[in-house]
């Protein structure tokens, strides 16, 4: 049976190669989609660290400690700032829509600084885009946090010993000069610190994010073009004159799978050496993990093409069911973008997709740098959902046969 | 399909004729074991279809209907694929495939993508494909349909060839001229029915007043005329030197027809049979025309 599945699927793979459009689709369409969304996400060729995100900013306080809380702005990762003179600049800025964001600093932000005070920032945002915002007021809450915390706790410390002792000030700071900083370090440390724990090594998130999302929607797309292989055949009589010959037809499917399942895979093995030779992806962080998980993910999506092609009656009918199924999975999934920016419901149907177990275990590998057997769950879960969409493919393979005759 | 019986000897060509619609794919379905009897046995080659699937198949060929290759590939590589779903060596295969593109006359085009072939060289391929395992039984499915005169000459040439090689053929056509030509027996079909089956000579013989004895005579004489009208009645036919007879037994009448003219002194010049065609076997059996 493994010699007659290898036969079938050397004759598909031979069909392949005779098919210029479709060598085109299945491997330079998806390096021009990565491209387009590597950098539609945000990735840059330069360094990958182009910002992402632009707040429209006016600070009419203009002091030396707005002045430095602009420079902390200014140097964050993922942050464009773009000043406006005036606070009614950055007000129309997102009336009009041209930012999603606005921050102003109203005067008096220095004084409060100073006093432990309630600062006087704030942020006008247009709700009508929700996901931006979310990634900017991350942004500046840490950025907020560790610039203000140092100071405030300074500055309430100071006012809570003069009043408790009746302290003047002068004598409160010298106390705390002879404290040698070390009361200051124990208290004035900001409430929080904010730190990376992941992505710290040459792969950014957007290129992690295009390669996996984009290479895994491309190949189901694919692996559905493939799987309409299998009704062109039987559209054209070779299907039936395969029943003829001594094999069984769990084998004619079995050499369908197997060729788009090495489609599949040369697809996305593509894909990924062509971020890692044009942006950079550092393949070899863990090139067990990616070997596992390419081949779990094209042993599902081959499923999927197989499974499709087995339901349908004509390629009219596979080509509805194919894109709706597809692009709904890809969109819940993550492929389109990930999965934290989502809603709980969605992020709770995600797993029920193939692209989310897929681009999970790759943000594993290479975003946050785990193990191979961190992504033993994922490949598990994918290679057990091709076992049943390979189980509901050849029922419904053999059920439609008997409409050849 | 019901109540079909038919056995074909080993190294046959049996002929099942019949219009669209009659069940002659659908016999070479059964006997292939695609599908199922509902009752009835099927043995081929000594194999049971639904006992022994794989055995039947492998003992058998298939030419369907609709040129069923790989037009993207070579009629080398169409060859080389079909023959390798059998049990057969690669060198084997290569040995066997060149062999069937120089019989089939295309062995100059063999490395040459099969959209580029007319119908008639593509049903060349398909029949090739079918024999390279060497069957013990072809099946033909309307082989010649919708192909040029010079490929149907190719075909019948080859079927021909095959036969006298001792392979058994199961033919299925709605051509009647075909089932002449080229087979042993012939089974008549219609609605799923085996409604006669013999030889050309057989089913002929089972219209016999549609067969004609013709002869043309010197020393007919009106008096003669008499008397052999007196012999025959109305089953016969006289004019200037000639003589028409409707026979009920061909052969039993052209010796009697003979031996009286030779007692009334009469020449035979010219005899001729007009016979029955398969055509008027198949109207009298179902009351419609074969292409209907």
């Amino acid at each position: 049976m493994v010699r007659t599945i290898l036969h079938l699927a050397r004759k598909d793979l031979l069909l392949f190669l005779t098919d210029k459009r479709a060598i085109a689709l299945t491997f330079l369409l998806p390096v021009a989609m990565i491209t387009i969304f590597y950098f539609a996400f945000g990735g840059s060729p330069d360094d990958g660290n182009n910002p992402v995100v632009a707040l429209m900013l006016s600070d009419m306080d203009s002091t030396e400690a707005s002045q430095r809380f602009v420079g902390e702005l200014d140097s964050l990762k993922g942050l464009r700032l773009d000043r406006a003179t005036s606070e009614a600049g950055s007000r129309n800025a997102v009336a009009e829509g041209k930012r999603v964001a606005a921050l102003i600093i109203h005067p008096g932000f220095g004084d409060s600084l100073a006093r432990g005070s309630s600062l006087p920032l704030e942020v006008i945002y247009d709700s009508g885009r929700p996901m931006e915002f979310g990634i900017l007021s991350q942004l500046l809450y840490a950025a907020v946090g560790n610039f203000a915390g140092e100071s405030q706790a300074k500055a309430r410390a100071k006012k809570q010993m003069m009043e408790t002792f009746g302290m003047d000030e002068a004598t409160v700071e010298g106390l705390m000069a002879q404290m040698n900083g070390r009361a200051s370090d124990a208290q004035s440390a900001p409430p929080f610190t904010v730190q990376e724990v992941v992505g710290e090594r040459d792969n950014d998130f957007s290129l992690i994010q295009a390669v996996a999302g984009t290479a895994v929607m491309l190949l189901l797309f694919s692996v559905a073009g493939m799987g309409s292989g299998l009704l062109m055949e039987r559209e054209a009589g070779t299907l039936k004159k395969l029943l003829y010959a001594p094999i069984s037809p769990i084998s004619i499917l079995g050499g369908k799978f197997a060729s788009t399942l090495i489609l599949s895979v040369a697809q996305l093995l593509l894909m990924f050496v062509f971020a890692a030779l044009a942006f950079g992806l550092d393949l070899s962080r863990n090139l067990p993990a990616l070997v596992l998980m390419i081949v779990a993910t094209a042993a599902v999506c081959a499923s999927l093409g197989m499974m499709l092609a087995s339901v349908s009656r004509s390629r009219k009918q596979l080509d509805g069911f194919s894109t709706i199924l597809i692009l709904t999975m890809s969109a819940i999934g993550g492929s389109m973008m990930p999965v934290v920016f989502m809603p709980v419901l969605f992020q709770k149907l995600a797993v029920g997709t193939v692209n989310y177990w897929s681009i999970q275990g790759f943000y594993d590998i290479y975003w946050r740098n785990l193990p191979i057997t961190a992504v033993l769950d994922n490949a598990g879960v994918l290679l057990g959902l091709a076992a049943l969409m390979m189980g509901v493919s050849a029922y419904f393979f053999r059920r439609n046969l008997v409409r050849l005759l | 399909m019901n109540g079909i019986s038919l056995c074909i000897e080993r190294g046959e060509c049996y002929a099942l004729l019949g219009p669209n619609g009659a069940g002659k794919t659908t016999t070479i379905n059964l006997l292939s074991g695609l599908l199922l009897p509902d009752s009835g046995q099927v043995s081929i080659n000594g194999y049971n279809p639904v006992k022994d699937p794989l055995l039947v198949k492998a003992s058998i060929g298939v030419i369907p209907q609709e040129i069923a290759l790989y037009d993207e590939l070579t009629a080398r590589q169409n060859l080389h694929f079909w023959a390798g779903l059998y049990n057969i060596s690669p060198a084997e295969i290569r040995r066997r495939a060149d062999a069937a593109l120089e019989r089939i006359g295309l062995k100059d085009r063999a490395d040459q993508p099969l959209h580029t072939f007319s119908g008639g060289m593509k049903r060349r391929i398909n029949i090739a494909a079918a024999i390279l395992h060497r069957p013990v039984i072809l099946f033909m499915d309307e082989p010649t349909v919708g192909i040029d005169p010079q490929s149907r000459i190719h075909i019948y040439e080859l079927i021909d060839e095959l036969h006298r090689e001792g392979m058994t053929i199961l033919y299925t056509t709605h051509y009647m001229e075909e089932a002449e030509k080229l087979c042993d027996r012939i089974g008549i079909m219609d609605l799923g029915l085996l409604v006669a089956e013999g030889s050309l000579r057989q089913l002929r013989d089972r219209l016999p007043n549609q067969s004609r004895i013709h002869l043309e005579t010197r020393g007919l004489t009106p008096e003669v005329g008499v008397q052999l009208q007196h012999l025959y009645g109305d089953r016969i036919a006289i004019g200037e030197e000639q003589v028409w007879l409707s026979p009920t037994l061909v052969h039993r009448d052209i010796a009697e027809l003979v031996r009286h003219c030779g007692e009334l002194h009469v020449d035979i010049q010219h005899l001729e049979v007009t016979e029955a065609d398969l055509e008027a076997v198949f109207l009298e059996l179902t009351g419609r025309a074969l292409r209907d």
